[in-house]
């Protein structure tokens, strides 16, 4: 469990409020530089760039991740379930890690879009991923000759 | 949903920067143009290995057929300036030796690209002529390049010949001839050659490996003895055939030994063993496992892969092929250095009478 500290609150675009014990905020380098600006009396960070939705996941995330005697397997199994949200959501995410400055949460969205890349074939990434096809027949005729090997 | 095609640019660069298998990477630029725009040459890391395709024994026609192992097909592939010629695979490039004329070329199979080398016959005059006329054949069975001609204009090819001797000659971009390497030390014929951190070195099958520097200065090529491994014919207790292959894993030399029989009339390749070699000591270390890595053997290249990274391809074994010069015996599967077996890799057949299977380094061409 989280040990006891004093609170923080991150208040999000729309106004959803995360209390967030502070040794799991201090954490990521951008929330001590906002701590260190903030009023100390009020406590309250506002994040004009995350929504509540969004915000919900990444507290998720900081809390299994900062938790106590927590393992290398559970911390595996919960990344596993963690990641599984649609690729706009998951957009979503990579951008608030990137804001937050987040580099692991950064890497662990990023890793889970080449999972979801790896060794399909570009007809199923398209749709996949909901991706119109914008070469003309021409242009894409040309990308396949270029290395013909792989387009068998 | 939103469409992903409208993540902005620099997100979608920073996942092609992390694309590592060339063929995810090659799909990765193919989705539509926002994607290829973000997946740029800069992005791919060049370097890192890649699974060889396999290319299946030569046919005598204009295409050549590849075998992915990932992919688990076939492709066919426009490739008119193999016919006729036997060809060495070393860094994505073939060195290839026209059988009736002697010309030589490096040739890069995939954008066809060109290198005109000095010729066979440039090559003979190292040997001793009487004994070509006795024989009449001289047979070049290794050519390896120090880097790929299509990064850099600073590299070396390194050729094994021979007659009734062995020879090792080299050429730089720029060089009108071969150059000579006195190797009148060497007892017998270069059974691996292999370029390993600023050096070229070649082993028999005695385990007498040698190393040898090329530089610009004189004397231009330095020769030194790195070790003779007599320990392994002793493990040769058997008696069985022998044959060394030379592997680069992650900055380390590897040699592995193969022991093939054909004590019952087919030839076959039935073990495989690992060593690290101590290129200072001169001493072997058994590996007993590779862990995540594989290992690819040619006749002419050896290659290593981190196995986790790529679909279809089975972590501590070795995948071999076309290491046999032999027509007619189609010696190729893979091993498990765990528990000695041998699966195959490819579902059909690869005999040719034209030339044997043989690995490539496949590369991005953009």
């Amino acid at each position: 469990m989280m040990s006891l500290g004093k609170l923080i609150t991150l208040k999000t675009n729309d106004n959803e409020e995360f209390k967030l014990d502070k040794t799991v905020a201090v954490k990521l380098e951008i929330i001590k530089n906002i701590v260190q600006d903030v009023d100390c009396t009020s406590n309250v960070i506002p994040l004009p760039n995350i929504d509540g939705k969004t915000m919900t996941k990444v507290v998720k995330y900081w809390k299994k991740h900062s938790e106590e005697g927590v393992t290398e397997v559970q911390l595996k199994n919960f990344d596993q379930d963690f990641l599984k949200m649609s690729h706009s959501e998951l957009h979503d995410v990579h951008l608030a890690a990137k804001y937050l400055d987040d580099n692991q949460l950064k890497e662990v969205i990023i890793q889970e879009f080449l999972d979801r890349i790896k060794g399909k074939p570009i007809e199923e990434i398209r749709e996949v991923f909901g991706i119109v096809n914008d070469y003309t027949p021409e242009e894409e005729e040309e990308v396949r000759r270029e290395n013909a090997w792989a387009f068998e | 949903m939103a469409g992903w095609a409208e993540l902005p640019n620099d997100l979608i660069a920073h996942i092609a920067n992390r694309v590592k298998v060339i063929e995810d990477f090659i799909a990765f630029r193919a989705v539509c143009t926002a994607w290829r725009i973000a997946a740029t040459k800069d992005n791919f890391d060049v370097f890192y290995p890649q699974v060889p395709l396999f290319m299946l024994g030569a046919k005598d026609y204009n295409f050549q057929e590849f075998y992915s192992l990932s992919k688990k097909k076939v492709s066919r592939i426009f490739l008119p300036e193999v016919r006729g010629s036997e060809y060495l695979s070393t860094e994505g490039w073939f060195c290839t030796v026209v059988n009736k004329t002697g010309e030589m070329n490096l040739l890069h199979p995939f954008n066809h690209k060109k290198i005109q080398l000095p010729s066979r016959k440039a090559l003979l005059t190292f040997h001793d002529l009487d004994a070509f006329e006795k024989h009449h054949w001289l047979c070049i069975d290794r050519a390896v390049l120090s880097a790929n001609p299509s990064l850099t204009s600073d590299y070396v090819l390194m050729v094994h010949h021979y007659v009734a001797g062995c020879c090792l000659s080299f050429w730089r971009p720029g060089d009108l001839d071969w150059t000579h390497i006195d190797v009148s030390h060497i007892h017998s014929r270069v059974a691996a050659l292999i370029y390993h951190k600023g050096e070229f070195y070649s082993t028999d099958n005695d385990g007498e490996i040698w190393a040898h520097q090329v530089g610009a200065d004189q004397p231009i090529v330095m020769t030194r003895l790195v070790a003779e491994i007599n320990q392994l014919n002793e493990m040769n207790e058997h008696m069985f055939m022998f044959r060394l292959h030379l592997v680069e894993l992650s900055g380390a030399l590897l040699v592995v030994s193969r022991f093939d029989d054909d004590s019952n009339g087919t030839f076959h390749t039935f073990k495989y063993k690992v060593y690290e070699l101590d290129v200072i000591r001169g001493e072997l270390k058994e590996m007993k496992a590779l862990g995540d890595s594989s290992i690819f053997l040619g006749l002419n290249w050896a290659t290593c892969i981190d196995s986790s990274k790529f679909i279809g391809i089975k972590p501590n074994h070795i995948y071999f092929a076309g290491d046999v010069l032999e027509e007619l015996i189609e010696d190729m599967g893979a091993y498990n250095l765990e528990d000695g077996k041998i699966e195959s890799f490819y579902p059909g057949q690869s005999l040719s009478l034209i030339y044997p299977p043989t690995w490539i380094m496949p590369s991005l061409i953009m």
